[in-house]
């Protein structure tokens, strides 16, 4: 009896185990059998990473073939987001290895931390994808961080490819950097499938073909253990790289204008007289045009900088201090400068095409007209208008300039592409600006008297002051066109993109822009103008191209600035050879003081290069090169120096430095008088300034030129006008027009 | 009786089952203790069967070897001497159970926020490992007088006592898993012990709406603390911009002052009411987590991350498993505590339902066994302490499992025979022993 209740109780004990086990086993069923698959996609996003591999960027080469921007590979460190408790004592840890990385130079261990976590932060959302933090690590640091690598799970020091550049600051601003995509951009290109930390292209050529170079992303496939450490590669989708781009710039071409141009901000200093402020640093820019198609031979904007910097991590204080010296600047396109007399061809062709004068024309400049003075005092004398292109006579434009007036000039420098976006390949070019009485009447919309157009309006914008304001290329440009016979090209810089495997993928051809309507005779009269200036006696570049072996074309700028200092900035464009043109250059300096003392002998360097390397294709540099020619002439070479192989033998009486050498010419050895101030303008006697003048005009001011003294012109009342223009002794000369 | 006819007697299905699980688990332990650092480790797992064993991390295996030895000594000693002769000292046993379990409180060593060891030489011991053994011996032999005594509640205080002094011992180690396994198996005893069947349901039932009551207060408590603090920090802004907007003696600035003045001492009281709550019961971070497996998705990185882990070893493996050597969660580290409590993730993720079945299996085939033991015991004391132990070892498998496999809270409680451990594993061979001690005495009618 006992027995059996007790059988009944083990009985029940027993379903009852029995039961617990049933539903444990229904239990492993719905998770093992029905959900297993479930569990083991999660299984595999535990251990499993995909590590996107960063594609090369495509190579920008130069027109020779030669690599100006490649790649190089770094070491770069990425965190994986653990989500663990000790993902603070990790960034902790990593913070201190860092500390004294270049790409966190100058930040303490605290503030180290804080920029790691808020990089994590970003991208909590995608929890087992790896977050980077910092890019070409050093080799200690990279030991350091295997040191401890055990105190630093999750931490993966990777091999990526970032910008290398072998020739340094060479064509820089043009290139642009590249960096990590920010969130704008992201949010811009979303469809594109960037990622947080991809590269981008942020300016200059970069930015541009930014969808050419970029390539396509790879993919690692990574075996990790729960502390993120991989384990084992389980395959790589191999990156497409870039396409590559090549350039119609030539290097060695690029470096022999880069050196001249810093040469010349040099003498801007020394000889220019420039007076710089402190916290200035001067910009140049020369552009050099292939006259034939508007390809972009060089292209050098000063300050450069090395975008290296931005390959390894540039630092808030070097980024701050590029950007304050207006390094990342490319100044060929994105600063306007005013021309001066470089503009003289604009009001040359409106003035033949207009009708206002002849080709024979001739006045005598007594050397001012009414108010205004001409830069030489006592005047040109007899002059016409080849004439007054040579020796820059400002009395000429003066004249005839405010006959012709704004509509007239304004439509003949839009013609020349003055005042337009060149269209070049370039992001963030400046269109410049035309001088025009609704420009002048939107500026000065409260004055009565200055929304108007006046005489010293057109006088001023027909020596190429007051607002006009161009960009170094647009200069280049319009001094192509003159040089081609009135073709305006659209300015290019690559040529052609090619793929890795060097397929030519596209090509750029020349694109023609228009047919200038300017006449033939026109142009050839404006030709030989130019031409003249490069001529002895008197031309104003005729020092510069002495003992040139090609004949040349050229006009000289000395723009004022407008500034209390009185600083004026360089300006020269010339074109050679004067018959059959190659090349068009144009060089800006600014506050460089005097065009063809300071900026001139920058262009002559740039062309003596261009021709020299047009001879030596093979050369691998402007030195080479020119060794190369002394020994075919069988010349030693003179002691530390390379002699300019197109050197003519001096002058008597003018120590002309070597072509190659110091080329900063000083002024007193321009040959004969007329450049012996060069275009200076003298100083205006006071009777020019109209009584009660503002004290802020600087007394050396004939006109206001820029925004610099806009007070000045309301007390220039036109009734204060006075000196008519001197007595003509010849009979074609125009009687002055009455001012409108 | 003669150790040559205790041989003959011995129940070997009983001693071969455990041997296997014990195998089972050897082998589990060196493939869980096994961490892959670089690639090579994960060829291994093409190698045969034979050979992927000798490539097991053997570290623990051996200490386990040691554990296992050192237990089966102690079950022939269990078996040796006569269960009746240790019962007669059950008073003696009672008091070194209490006396070792105070020990721990006093000089333990603390793991995972909890005091359980203390050190012996050169081991660790668990005491309340062997407390749960030392209670079954003593519960039994008191239970053993008081059979057919057991039909009112007030009979039942005493048992209550009896077990709960070395129980609240526990309980303040805190072991709430423990604990669970001396209520389990005092219910199963008393069961046995002819205790009025309704009586103890009805007790069951007073504690499980005790239990819920308990948590729904809780939650109660919780949930318009939690509300509550967020009104505040609302109308805090809020506050923040009328006072911004307006000046100083406004209407509408006294009376959002007033609002959220009101609304601050609600609750600062809610907030109080709370604390008290888990002043007198569990804290809040042992609430969290016995109920996180209710939702351990609710916190992947935190409280929820070992049961999640848990639950893909097991998922992934599917109906035939990784093969041994072939758990990604086992082997890439993302499983903790794998060769200890989680050993059973390990057994889904590598073995696969097919295994998790096999030692399902053994584990029943045990338990069966000891049950026909309780059957065939010579006496009332030796059945009491068949179903004691038969008892203690389901709860252990079941809570183990459960835990493992998400549906029951996550507890301290290894899977017996199976997870690392010396304490567990010699505890268990001890309770085996006892089996085998009431076995190889049962009734002389079956011979």
């Amino acid at each position: 009896m006992e027995h059996k209740r007790l059988e009944k109780k083990v009985r029940f004990l027993f379903a009852l185990v029995a039961g617990a086990f049933l539903v444990l086993v229904v239990r492993l069923s719905f998770l093992q059998l029905v959900e297993a698959a479930r569990y083991q996609t999660q299984a595999r996003a535990n251990h499993q990473r995909l590590i996107p591999v960063t594609p090369p960027r495509g190579d920008i080469i130069d027109r020779n073939g030669e690599r100006i921007v490649g790649n190089r590979p770094v070491y770069t460190v990425s965190v994986t987001y653990l989500g663990l408790q000790d993902t603070d004592r990790i960034v902790n840890t990593l913070a201190n290895l860092l500390a004294g990385e270049k790409a966190y130079e100058g930040m303490s261990v605290a503030q180290i931390k804080a920029s790691l976590q808020e990089k994590m932060q970003a991208e909590k959302l995608r929890l087992y994808e790896p977050v980077h933090v910092a890019a070409g690590v050093s080799l200690e640091t990279v030991a350091r961080i295997e040191e401890h690598r055990l105190d630093l799970p999750g931490v993966i020091i990777d091999v990526q490819p970032v910008r290398d550049y072998p020739y340094g600051d060479l064509l820089a601003p043009v290139l642009g950097y590249v960096g990590e995509i920010e969130k704008e951009q992201l949010e811009k290109n979303k469809d594109k499938g960037y990622q947080m930390g991809d590269n981008f292209g942020k300016t200059g050529l970069e930015s541009q073909y930014e969808e050419v170079l970029r390539g396509k992303r790879g993919a690692r496939l990574v075996e990790v253990d729960a502390h993120g450490r991989p384990v084992r590669d389980l395959g790589v989708k191999a990156p497409t790289p870039g396409n590559n781009l090549l350039l119609t710039v030539d290097a060695r071409l690029q470096r022999a204008a880069q050196d001249a141009l810093a040469k010349g901000i040099a003498g801007a200093r020394t000889v220019g007289g420039a007076k710089v402020p402190k916290d200035k640093t001067l910009s140049a820019a020369a552009v050099v045009l292939d006259v034939r198609n508007g390809e972009v031979l060089a292209m050098a904007s000063l300050p450069s900088y090395d975008p290296g910097v931005f390959a390894r991590g540039v630092t808030s204080k070097e980024y701050q201090e590029l950007t304050k010296a207006g390094a990342l600047r490319n100044h060929c396109i994105e600063t306007t400068y005013i021309p001066g007399s470089t503009f003289k061809m604009v009001t040359a062709t409106a003035l033949l095409e207009g009708g206002i004068v002849k080709p024979e024309t001739t006045i005598f400049d007594p050397g001012y007209y009414k108010t205004q003075k001409d830069w030489k005092p006592g005047g040109h004398g007899r002059v016409d208008i080849r004439r007054a292109l040579k020796v820059s006579c400002d009395t000429f434009f003066y004249m005839f300039g405010a006959q012709a007036g704004p509509e007239l000039m304004g439509k003949y420098a839009r013609e020349y592409g003055l005042g337009e976006k060149t269209g070049i390949d370039l992001p963030g070019e400046e269109a410049g600006l035309v001088p025009s009485r609704e420009h002048k009447k939107e500026i000065w919309r409260n004055h009565p008297w200055e929304s108007q157009w006046h005489e010293y309006d057109s006088t001023n914008m027909a020596i190429g002051q007051g607002e006009n304001k161009y960009t170094a290329l647009q200069l280049a440009n319009y001094m192509a066109t003159i040089a081609n016979g009135g073709k305006l090209y659209k300015p290019h810089l690559v040529k052609k993109v090619v793929s890795p495997d060097g397929k030519t993928l596209t090509e750029f051809s020349p694109q023609l822009i228009r047919q200038v309507n300017v006449s033939r005779e026109t142009l050839k009269i404006i030709q030989e103008g130019v031409h003249q200036v490069t001529l002895p006696p008197d031309g104003t570049a005729s020092g510069v191209f002495a003992g040139a072996a090609y004949q040349a074309a050229a006009k000289t700028g000395t723009a004022e600035v407008g500034d209390a200092a009185g600083n004026k900035h360089a300006l020269f464009l010339a074109y050679a050879p004067y018959e059959n043109p190659e090349v068009a250059v144009s060089v800006v300096i600014e506050y460089g003081g005097m065009g063809s003392g300071v900026a001139g002998p920058v262009a002559r360097e740039i062309l003596d290069a261009y021709f020299l390397l047009k001879n030596d294709p093979e050369a691998k540099s402007l030195e080479e090169a020119k060794r190369k020619a002394a020994r075919q002439r069988g010349e030693q070479p003179p002691p530390g120096a390379a002699t300019g192989p197109q050197q003519a033998p001096q002058r008597p009486g003018e120590p002309s430095p070597p072509a190659g050498q110091a080329p900063l010419r000083q002024g007193p050895e321009q040959p004969g008088p007329p450049a012996q101030q060069s275009e200076r303008r003298p100083s205006a006697p006071p009777e020019q300034a109209p009584a009660g003048g503002s004290p802020a005009s600087p007394p050396a001011q004939q006109e206001p030129p820029g925004q610099a003294d806009q007070r000045q012109p309301d007390q220039n009342r036109p009734e204060q006008l006075p000196l008519q223009p001197p007595p003509a002794e010849q009979p074609p000369v125009i009687p002055p027009a009455p001012t409108r | 009786m003669s150790i040559a006819r205790m041989v003959k007697n011995l129940d070997y299905t009983l001693l071969f089952t455990a041997a296997g699980i014990i195998l089972f688990g050897l082998v589990v332990i060196g493939s869980a203790t096994l961490e892959f650092t670089n690639e090579s480790f994960t060829q291994l797992k093409n190698l045969n069967f034979i050979t992927k064993l000798a490539h097991l991390d053997f570290e623990f295996v051996l200490k386990q070897i040691q554990w296992v030895l050192i237990g089966l000594f102690l079950m022939a000693v269990m078996i040796y001497l006569p269960y009746e002769d240790l019962v007669k000292h059950s008073r003696l046993l009672y008091i070194f159970n209490l006396l070792i379990l105070a020990a721990v409180l006093i000089k333990g060593q603390t793991a995972y926020g909890a005091q359980r060891w203390i050190q012996l030489g050169p081991a660790q011991f668990q005491p309340s490992e062997f407390s749960k053994l030392l209670m079954i011996l003593t519960f039994a032999g008191f239970l053993v007088k008081k059979r057919g005594n057991l039909n009112r509640f007030r009979d039942l205080i005493p048992c209550f006592l009896y077990v709960g002094a070395p129980m609240l011992l526990i309980l303040a180690q805190p072991d709430l898993g423990t604990s669970m396994v001396f209520v389990a198996v005092m219910f199963a005893m008393l069961f046995f012990a002819d205790a009025k069947p309704l009586l103890l349901l009805k007790i069951i039932g007073a504690g499980t709406v005790l239990v819920a009551c308990l948590i729904s207060a809780h939650a109660y408590l919780h949930d318009t603390d939690r509300a509550l603090e967020k009104q505040l920090a609302a109308l805090e802004q809020e506050k923040k911009q009328v006072m911004a907007a307006n000046a100083a003696n406004s209407p509408a600035v006294e009376e959002v002052e007033k609002k959220y003045n009101n609304l601050l001492k609600q609750s600062e009281k809610a907030h109080k009411r709370h604390e008290k709550f888990h002043k007198y019961t569990l804290k809040e971070y042992q609430m969290t987590r016995l109920f996180i497996f209710l939702n351990p998705q609710s916190d992947l990185l935190g409280d929820g991350y070992q049961l999640w882990q848990s639950l893909i070893s097991i998922g992934s493996g599917g109906l035939a498993g990784k093969g041994l050597l072939g758990g990604t969660q086992t082997h890439f580290t993302f499983l903790p505590v794998r060769h200890t409590d989680f050993i059973f993730s390990v057994v889904g993720e590598e073995f696969g339902f097919l295994g998790a079945l096999v030692l399902l299996g053994l584990f029943l085939l045990i338990i069966y066994r000891g049950i026909r033991i309780a059957l065939e015991a010579r006496d009332f004391l030796g059945s009491l302490l068949a179903v004691g132990v038969v008892s203690m070892f389901a709860f252990h498998v079941f809570v183990n499992i459960g835990m493992t496999s998400g549906i029951m809270p996550v507890t301290g409680i290894p899977l017996p025979l199976f997870s690392y451990g010396g304490s567990n594993m010699i505890m268990n061979l001890m309770a085996l022993g006892i089996l085998l001690n009431v076995y190889v005495r049962r009734r002389k009618i079956l011979f």
